[in-house]
């Protein structure tokens, strides 16, 4: 049945985000910008970009500027305080005020409120009342500020929930009453937010349970590259081909990965191998000199590849037979593991969280224990063993969303916001 | 010598800040004939140097040389120029510089000239303070000479003791007994070489610095030959002479100083002897003898020493009639009392602050004299304080353990302009000690601080020491803090409410970042019902970085507010009464800067409750913790018997959970974190008492007015808000700001106590 569709409510998009991936290169920007093109691209759509500018490009004189295209702007700060996210330039309003009735947006769809601060949603509704403000959460950031990664500082255990309380044990240099206040200013803003995105319902439930209201949470995916058909991989018996893709840090869990392979070399499983692609050059000095040391001694079975261009993503990714993405916290709902699967590669995760939401165990992946070497390298050996599972993987596992789903997805929410 | 050195320690000694360095010319051409004052330096310099004169009545150059060999040599090769010039330059620190001051003995008798007291007073060294005060003050500084024993025979003089001896020596006046020790007359009598004597000053200088061949007898009652064959080391040189080591070591060891006097069966069989050596009364069992021997027994030791000894007992009896008469420490005794500090409450008030170790009973009257005033002080009202620096330095090595020493007393009305303190300490026997006050230098909160932060008081010696010295010393401090003017300038952010009904007060000290948390909240509700913000700034070092935050803050939420900033730190009643002068609104809303509302409508609520209750004289919310237990709902009185008994408002049911019910409950007392007053109300009643200083019981005493008017207060349990207690002051753990908790305490149970106990009572 057609029926003569009325115009989309939500005509005009801003998407602003707290970086530009022509400036900084993390997922949330990276999402936030192909949202950005796939709206643009979209007939009776039009989409704005603002990004933060943490390098300062302005012109003197003016928080706001248009380097790239009328379609994008760039707001350098001058002040953030990150314990509550707020943003402290006193100009940011009334200039940020200013775009908002030059682009006149239905929507504005905030990836992220670091740098832009949370106070831009009070500047949304008081300047335009009748918009719709819609934020897409990354990380526990406004629930955790350990990074907003819900693991305890200095010990990596794994936190459930937040409290004064607790909170003021990982930083005592914050009282409980701090971390009080600022749960308070974020929730005095986020009040003014219509509708919050959460990519995993892991998330979601996440920060329903913190205080946000349940139907104001939507989870959909971030969008993601399409790849072309992927062939199936055609793993050896005996032989496995394990890949690790991305930032070699500490909570990504790229020592419980080492070790696995470590006590398989041991065990004489010389067929198993670990491809290493990846960057650790922002992280802590201990930790890059505590990762070269154990790279350079890893035995033959170790290869380090060093940093990869994303664009390279999916031609390493067939050159592996599985992924793995051995996360010491939580997760959220990682590029990687959309990545791996749009080529059709079993995912081996952790337990928890994001990870253990996105791949069913059995079904696109397995699971093992989080943080158990012994565990993954008895799993890693199972597998080298037995072909037949990797198959049955490659043939049940989901596809990953595509990005017209996600963009159909998007849309959908805003014009009801909308209506 | 180095053309500026000369000029230094030669320059006129009446000038110099050194009271032993410099030259004297009218002294040098007195004593040294055919010289006139006009050319005494040139003379002094061209020749008088080399041979051996004085620049100085205060410095000996011979003397120096005698008893400093290597000094001798020194000039003697031509290293140095004088005797003079090596002690300006290296012997000051340790060498005596004068045959009647030793610097060990002085040190020894007064431990309390720490090398911080010297610096403190401006003294070169410790002979600089002897001239400058310790003689003056009585201090010991030689065996053979008592600056009190002198006076006492002189009578009435200008200078000091020392000074006084000397002048009389150098102009051949009769010679006066300084010691009990040393008899002149005896040994002017018994001593042939004195007659003989090239330059001599008297008998007391010529056994001390005549040579041994020529040196006589200090008194009858020692003999060096007796008193050598039975201590064969005295006489090996280590000491000056038989009878010095004799007053420094033999004495305590009961030797016997001549045939016939056994010391340690006179120590034995007369008990008031050991007790007043015991006492400190008298130094040694020989001056004890000396000062007890009737005339008949003298006769009977004369017999064998050939002389009567009449004259010492005499001075040492008059000595113990002029009971008014200024006598020092008692000649190596075990009492010490000293004044380090002092504390100006003006206009003529003082606080003393100081310590004493000795044993109970020591001191009967305590009288801060300065010119024409003497005011009496109560030790009963003494403040303890502990002082574990004077038992290391002073006390331990004279067994004195316990620490807590110290005192401060506070005496009203005792400063004459012009006029210097001193402290006049009375002893049982009717000797007077004196001891100088130190001139106060700190002011307004400086020394509010100092004065309470050395003492920690509890239970009922609280309420004495408060009644006696605290409270009284503080409210002269609290009224000059307070009658300091302040001004202040108002900067407005925003349209600011022209006929608000509410005006909400808000002061700002200390961690001024929460007014962000504050307005962000506030800002939320959206209008409401038509108020006014003020927040005062009581805090100028934070002025700049207020004035950028407000800024933002106004940019950030668009609420209006004002901002109005004072110009001095004045304390939370006086920030706020000033907040109330330029208020507008009907109503006045006392809030602390660290009271966040929870729940939109909270101050239209309020407002209205007030309105509706006629009978209600301020209303304020029910008060929660970040965890939503309950901060405040109402104070009530107890009296805190670790505070002296004195009435303190507690906090009901505080940290459980808040009741079910709601509605409007009356209270005593209800806090000034967030109150809702009427404006006139508020006005009528003079505002927040700033006699109160800093924070603390104002809300009480304010609650209190307003009973005694016949109103009411009481918590409204509708309006729930957070307080985050404590998040905007200083550490608590302070002790100064403990105390002036309980300075402000003491007011208001002076104004209050009975008040409440009446309420209180069944």
């Amino acid at each position: 049945m057609t029926r003569k569709s009325s115009p989309p409510a939500a005509r005009r998009v801003l998407v602003a985000a707290h970086s530009h991936p022509a400036i900084t290169k993390g997922g949330a920007e990276f999402a936030a910008w192909r949202l950005h093109e796939a709206i643009s691209a979209t007939p009776g759509r039009e989409s704005w970009f603002l990004a933060g500018a943490r390098d300062g490009s302005a012109q003197p004189g003016s928080h706001f500027s248009q380097p790239f295209d009328e379609r994008q702007f760039i707001y350098a700060p001058t002040g953030f305080d990150w314990f509550k996210f707020a943003n402290l330039d006193r100009h940011y309003p009334a200039e940020f005020a200013g775009v908002l009735r030059e682009t006149a947006p239905d929507i504005i769809h905030f990836h992220h409120h670091i740098v832009l601060g949370v106070e831009s949603f009070l500047h949304v509704r008081r300047t335009l009342p009748k918009a719709r403000t819609v934020l897409t959460l990354h990380e526990f950031l406004a629930i955790c500020h350990n990074h907003g990664q819900m693991v305890k500082h200095g010990s990596h255990m794994l936190c459930h929930e937040s409290s004064p309380r607790d909170c003021n044990r990982c930083y005592p240099e914050f009282g409980r009453g701090d971390f009080f206040l600022r749960k308070e200013y974020v929730r005095r803003f986020f009040d003014l937010v219509d509708h919050f995105i959460a990519p995993s319902h892991f998330l979601a439930d996440r920060y329903i349970a913190w205080g946000l209201p349940k139907e104001r949470v939507s989870v959909i995916e971030n969008i993601i590259p399409e790849a072309s058909a992927a062939p199936a991989a055609a793993p050896a018996k005996g032989r496995l081909r394990v890949g690790y893709f991305g930032q070699i840090s500490e909570l990504k869990g790229i020592g419980v990965a080492l070790d696995a392979m470590a006590s398989l070399l041991t065990d004489g499983e010389t067929g198993i191998e670990f491809e290493v692609h990846g960057d650790y050059s922002s992280q802590p000095e201990k930790f890059r000199e505590g990762i070269i040391g154990r790279l350079a001694e890893a035995g033959p079975n170790v290869r380090f590849h060093g940093v990869y261009e994303n664009d390279r993503v999916d031609q390493l990714m067939r050159a592996v037979d599985v992924v793995v993405v051995p996360s010491l916290w939580w997760e959220n709902s990682p590029v990687v593991i959309q990545e791996a699967m749009r080529n059709r590669r079993p995912v081996i995760c952790s337990d928890i969280g994001g990870m253990a939401e996105k791949v069913r165990d059995g079904v696109d992946g397995f699971h093992f224990p989080m943080g158990s070497a012994p565990a993954l390298a008895a799993l890693l050996k199972r597998l080298a063993h037995d072909p037949g599972a990797l198959t049955a993987i490659q043939k049940a596992q989901g596809r990953p969303v595509t990005p017209g789903e996600t963009l159909g997805a998007h849309l959908a929410l805003y014009d009801r916001l909308l209506g | 010598m180095n053309a500026d050195i000369q000029r230094e320690i030669l320059q006129p000694l009446a000038s110099s800040p050194t009271a032993w360095c410099g030259f004297d010319a009218e002294w040098y051409a007195a004593v040294n004939p055919g010289v006139a004052a006009a050319g005494a330096l040139a003379h002094y310099l061209e020749s008088g140097r080399a041979t051996g004169l004085s620049p100085n009545m205060f410095f000996d150059e011979t003397w120096y040389r005698a008893s400093n060999p290597d000094v001798a040599e020194a000039i003697g090769a031509g290293d140095i120029g004088s005797g003079y010039e090596h002690y300006c330059t290296i012997g000051y620190t340790t060498r005596s510089p004068h045959w009647l001051y030793d610097d060990a003995t002085y040190a020894l008798y007064a431990p309390d000239l720490t090398d911080q007291v010297l610096v403190t007073f401006s003294c070169a060294n410790r002979y600089d303070h002897y001239l400058k005060a310790g003689a003056r003050e009585g201090r010991i500084a030689h065996l053979l000479f008592q600056p009190a024993i002198f006076r006492a025979a002189a009578g009435e003089m200008e200078d000091n003791a020392f000074v006084g001896f000397l002048r009389r020596a150098w102009r051949g006046e009769a010679e006066l007994v300084c010691s009990p020790y040393f008899d002149p007359t005896w040994y002017a009598a018994h001593t042939p070489a004195l007659a003989t004597a090239q330059r001599s000053l008297g008998a007391l200088h010529h056994f001390l610095t005549a040579p041994a061949g020529d040196r006589g007898e200090p008194r009858a009652e020692f003999s060096s030959s007796y008193y050598v064959a039975g201590v064969p080391e005295a006489g090996d040189g280590r000491f000056a002479s038989p009878f010095e080591h004799f007053l420094k070591v033999g004495v305590f060891a009961l030797r016997s100083p001549a045939e016939g006097i056994d010391l340690a069966g006179y120590v034995e069989g007369d008990p008031t002897a050991r007790e007043d050596i015991a006492e400190g009364r008298v130094r040694d069992a020989f001056a004890h003898l000396l000062a007890h021997r009737t005339p008949a027994a003298a006769a009977e030791v004369a017999v064998a020493t050939e002389v009567v000894v009449a004259e010492p007992v005499a001075v040492v009896e008059k000595v113990a009639e002029q009971a008014g008469t200024i006598v020092p420490d008692v000649f190596g005794s075990h009492y010490f009392i000293g004044v380090d500090d002092a504390i100006l409450c003006p206009p003529d008030g003082i606080v003393l602050i100081g310590w004493m170790l000795a044993p109970a009973g020591s001191f009967t009257e305590f009288t801060v004299v300065c010119g024409g005033r003497r005011v009496r002080l109560d030790p009963a009202g003494f403040v303890p304080t502990m002082r574990t620096d004077v038992i290391k330095e002073v006390g331990g090595a004279h067994g004195y353990h316990d620490p807590m020493c110290g005192f401060m007393a506070y005496a009203a009305g005792a400063l004459e302009p012009g006029e210097v303190p001193v402290l006049e300490i009375r002893r049982p026997n009717g000797e007077i000690v004196i001891r100088n006050i130190a001139t106060p230098k700190l002011q307004g909160l400086a020394a509010i601080r100092a004065l309470l932060d050395r003492f920690e008081l509890r239970n009922a010696p609280m309420g004495r020491a408060f009644d006696a010295v605290i409270g009284p010393a503080m409210t002269a401090l609290g009224r000059t803090h307070l009658a300091e003017p302040t001004t202040w300038e108002i900067q407005d952010f925003g349209a600011v409410e022209a006929a608000p009904e509410v005006s909400v007060i808000v002061p700002l000290y200390g961690r001024i970042g929460l007014m962000e948390y504050q307005l962000a909240l506030i800002s939320a509700e959206g209008p409401g019902i038509a108020h006014e913000l003020i927040y005062v700034l009581d805090d100028p070092a934070q002025r700049r970085a207020a004035e950028e935050m407000a800024l933002s803050l106004f940019a950030r939420f668009a609420v209006p507010f004002r901002l109005v900033m004072l110009s001095r730190n004045t304390g939370y009643a006086p920030a706020n009464n000033i907040g109330l002068s330029v208020a507008r609104g009907r109503q006045i809303c006392l809030m602390n800067s660290d009271v966040f509302p929870r729940d939109a409508g909270w101050l239209a609520r309020l407002s209205a409750r007030l309105d509706g209750a006629p009978e209600l004289g301020a209303v304020g919310p029910l008060l929660l913790f970040e965890d939503g237990s309950v901060q405040h709902q109402g104070m009530s009185f107890a009296a805190l018997p670790e505070f002296a008994g004195w009435w303190f408002p507690l906090h009901d049911r505080k940290g459980r959970r808040p009741l079910v019910d709601g509605g409007a409950r009356t209270a005593t007392a209800i806090t000034g974190a967030c109150m809702l007053i009427g404006r006139e109300t508020l006005s009528d009643l003079g505002g927040l008492d700033p006699r109160y200083l800093i924070g603390d019981f104002e809300d009480s005493d304010l609650c209190l007015k307003l009973a005694a008017k016949g109103l009411k207060v009481a918590v409204d349990h509708d309006v729930a808000m957070y307080h985050l207690e404590r998040q905007s002051q200083a550490s608590a753990a302070q002790r100064w700001r403990m105390n002036l908790t309980l300075y402000n305490a003491w007011q208001h149970q002076r104004r209050w106590g009975g008040t409440i106990s009446a309420m209180v009572a069944p």
